[in-house]
């Protein structure tokens, strides 16, 4: 610990903070913006797919990106690179320029083979991201610090994503995304590449317990891995990605609940919604080391359910008055407290021995299969011809039960740190 | 404002099945409540229609000749009068006209929306417009005056003081136990008392919305202010006890949880006086109670971090047993 101290100082780990924000911040907002809002835009408007054959298209892309995820943290998990600092930043590097790459040639693709190689490619490049990204949690952010840290990206990403972007149009992504990438890629390369004593000195940061032993690996055996807490975090967490993901694209779908909300023309509405993901944020950060984990899934539970009600109770009662702010302001908040939440978990669960393989397995099971199958049952759903009320109360029954689950996971394991 | 409209639909429509249900009779002997949300719809010359009429959404045109025979309460949408309204017009949204030779035997209120009533139209009751609408409520055209509000404050503080008092008397251990943890960990409290304080209106508001669960919601708001309450003596306590401890060492903890309520409610009601600054001063006084009532199972036990981490120093310090 005192020889950990000698060399590092206040300015290098604040470094590290503001490197690993502006990476996941930077990278989550890509994510939520071109490839999960402007792919669906290429695909129908620019290519001229049907709405059904774009979503079989993501749903490729869900299930590459989990499996290249997987894959990716396995390698880094056999050869050592998990607890290498640098081969993570240097693989993120290279992610970070075939990203950039494929958001210049995205309002170029023009037919449905283009589409699917660009598609195939993205996940190639997302799926690599997943470890090499999340590994660098260790490295960069102390473990006392991940709630706060969590916050600040979560907010970075959604704020800007809720305001800024509202017309959801491929050009118009590009058009803000190329320039700051190519810039950020460039950095990130040299950073990766050039070495020097800012790195070497990130490099063993994680040597330190403040930042290399996760919060829930005090309690459990990390030679057991994955442990109860693990697999139930995991089962949990996919839960919520999936009922985020098979309302939200049916909410998509709906322009009653879009032009009031996340489409609005009036700047009111996003910025509303913009300072619900701040706040939740916030609050979710605060709430991450106070509180059990299970507690905040709870909540995101309730909150799902809540707003996914609202929708269904103003389908059913009251169509022709304009639907309120309250559901997706609800909806905005829910977002937030389980993306501060993906943010810090697996990382808590990790040490840096496993933290590829750990991320890879959480973010990959829990993000991109629940979006594979959530889509895909998505689509079924709709080609059976189920309505927009069926379609929003079966998946607010769902968040209802994942919450009397969790709730009784509390209770069941008040003993249990994790 | 939205809220409150499709609340009062709510709240007409349980009216008006309880007077179904015990039998009230109607001037026709049918029972209905006619509620329009959406598309055109007219009442054509010589017919009638019968009950209250709720609009809100699309529009309703009562054509010349005709009548309806009922009060109506409008939300949203378009309503043109050019026959017979039996009864009273109400608009708290959307666009009323009356037009020439309409004709209405109650009182034309506006609230909120848009009114316009044309010179040979003929209200037999009065006609309110939203600006003089206070005063036809009954409500002062002027608030209360600065020494009505320092003596309501005073009284509330004197209220909030005995009720303090007795709580702790009674539950003296639960409520220093949630004072330790608004004083040891505000913060925690604090986003903890701000995420119910904003999440369940909104869960009591949708619970009302199905009626089957409206006096369920009525019932759960209770728990809920009662919630807020005992936070806010826990709060008041742990002040009484932080600024009395050293000065009257031999006042009991329910003594302490007085003055420290009444001071803390005192305080607060000055502080309501400024605009914005108030709200958050109250907002932030609940939540902080709130969130530590519910980190303490409502003061039965302690609070303290999950494990995992022991280096933290904010979490560490303050730690309540």
């Amino acid at each position: 610990m005192s020889t950990v101290a000698t060399w590092r100082g206040p300015s290098t780990t604040a470094f590290g903070y503001v490197l690993f924000v502006g990476l996941v911040a930077g990278g989550y907002f890509y994510n939520l913006t071109f490839v999960q809002l402007g792919l669906v835009d290429l695909g129908t408007r620019v290519v001229g797919l049907s709405p059904d054959r774009v979503a079989a298209h993501l749903a490729v892309l869900a299930g590459g990106t989990l499996v290249v995820a997987l894959v990716a943290g396995v390698v880094l998990h056999r050869t050592g690179g998990s607890a290498r600092f640098l081969t993570k930043l240097r693989l993120l590097s290279l992610v970070v320029v075939l990203q950039t790459v494929l958001t210049a040639a995205a309002p170029a693709v023009g037919s449905e083979r283009a589409f699917a190689l660009w598609v195939l490619t993205a996940s190639l490049a997302l799926g690599v991201g997943v470890p090499a990204m999340f590994g660098l949690t260790c490295d960069l952010v102390a473990t006392r610090d991940r709630g706060w840290v969590a916050a600040v990206i979560t907010s970075a990403a959604f704020l800007p994503a809720a305001v800024l972007t509202t017309d959801w149009q491929i050009e118009r992504f590009t058009e803000q995304l190329l320039w700051p990438m190519a810039a950020g890629a460039t950095a990130l390369a040299a950073l990766a590449f050039a070495p020097s004593a800012l790195t070497q000195a990130l490099a063993r940061q994680h040597e330190s317990p403040r930042f290399g032993r996760g919060r829930f690996t005090v309690a459990h055996d990390t030679a057991r891995w994955p442990g109860r807490g693990f697999v139930v975090a995991l089962l949990l967490m996919f839960g919520i990605y999936f009922i985020d993901s098979l309302g939200f694209l049916r909410l998509v779908d709906t322009p009653t609940y879009m032009v009031t909300a996340w489409h609005s023309s009036d700047p009111a509405p996003t910025w509303l919604i913009g300072g619900a993901h701040v706040l939740a944020a916030a609050l979710a950060g605060i709430l991450y080391p106070a509180l059990r984990q299970r507690a905040l899934f709870g909540w995101v539970f309730v909150l799902f359910a809540l707003a996914q009600l609202q929708y269904v109770l103003h389908a059913m009662v009251a169509p022709e008055v304009p639907a309120s702010l309250a559901a997706p302001l609800l909806y905005a908040m829910a977002v937030s407290i389980y993306t501060v939440l993906s943010f810090t978990l697996w990382a808590d669960f990790s040490t840096p021995r496993t933290i590829a393989l750990v991320t890879a397995v959480g973010v990959g099971v829990s993000g991109w299969l629940a979006s594979f199958l959530s889509t895909s049952l998505s689509l079924a759903w709709r080609s059976g011809g189920m309505p927009f009320t069926d379609h929003m109360r079966a998946v607010a029954a769902i968040s209802l039960t994942l919450f009397l689950v969790s709730a009784v996971l509390l209770v069941a394991s008040r003993q249990d740190t994790a | 404002m939205r809220t409150l409209r499709v609340l009062l639909v709510m709240v007409l429509l349980v009216v008006t099945a309880g007077c179904a249900a015990t039998g009230t009779p109607a001037d026709t002997g049918r029972y209905s409540l006619t509620l329009v949300t959406q598309h055109a719809h007219v009442v054509e010359d010589g017919q009638t229609t019968v009950g209250p009429l709720v609009l809100a959404g699309g529009s309703l045109t009562v054509s010349e000749g005709a009548e309806h025979r009922g009060d109506v309460l409008t939300l949203a949408g378009r309503m043109v009068v050019q026959g017979q309204v039996s009864g009273d017009v109400v608009a708290l949204g959307g666009e009323v006209s009356l037009a020439a030779g309409a004709v209405v035997t109650g009182d034309v209120l506006q609230v909120d929306g848009s009114l316009d009533v044309d010179p040979l139209a003929r209200v037999q009751g009065r006609v309110v417009t939203a600006a003089d609408a206070a005063q036809v409520w009954g409500e002062p055209a002027s608030g209360p005056t600065l020494t009505q509000q320092l003596v309501a404050a005073l009284v509330g503080a004197l209220v909030a003081g005995a009720f303090a008092w007795g709580l702790t008397r009674v539950a003296t251990r639960p409520v220093r136990r949630v004072a330790r943890a608004a004083e040891g960990y505000p913060v925690v409290s604090g986003a903890l008392g701000t995420l119910v304080l904003l999440t369940a209106p909104a869960l009591l508001v949708s619970m009302a919305f199905t009626l089957v669960l409206l006096p369920l919601a009525v019932v759960l708001l209770l728990p809920l202010a009662g919630l807020t309450a005992y936070g806010l003596v826990c709060v008041g306590q742990a002040v009484g006890q932080r600024l009395l401890h050293r000065r009257a060492p031999r006042l009991r903890a329910s003594e302490q949880a007085a003055v420290g309520t009444a001071g803390l409610v005192l305080v607060l009601a000055l502080l309501g006086m400024l605009p914005l600054v108030g709200l958050l001063s109250l907002f932030t006084a609940g939540a902080v109670g709130t969130g530590a009532a519910l980190l303490t199972g409502l003061g039965t036990h302690g609070y303290a971090p999950p494990a995992g981490l022991e280096d933290d120093e904010v979490l560490r310090q303050g730690r309540s047993g």
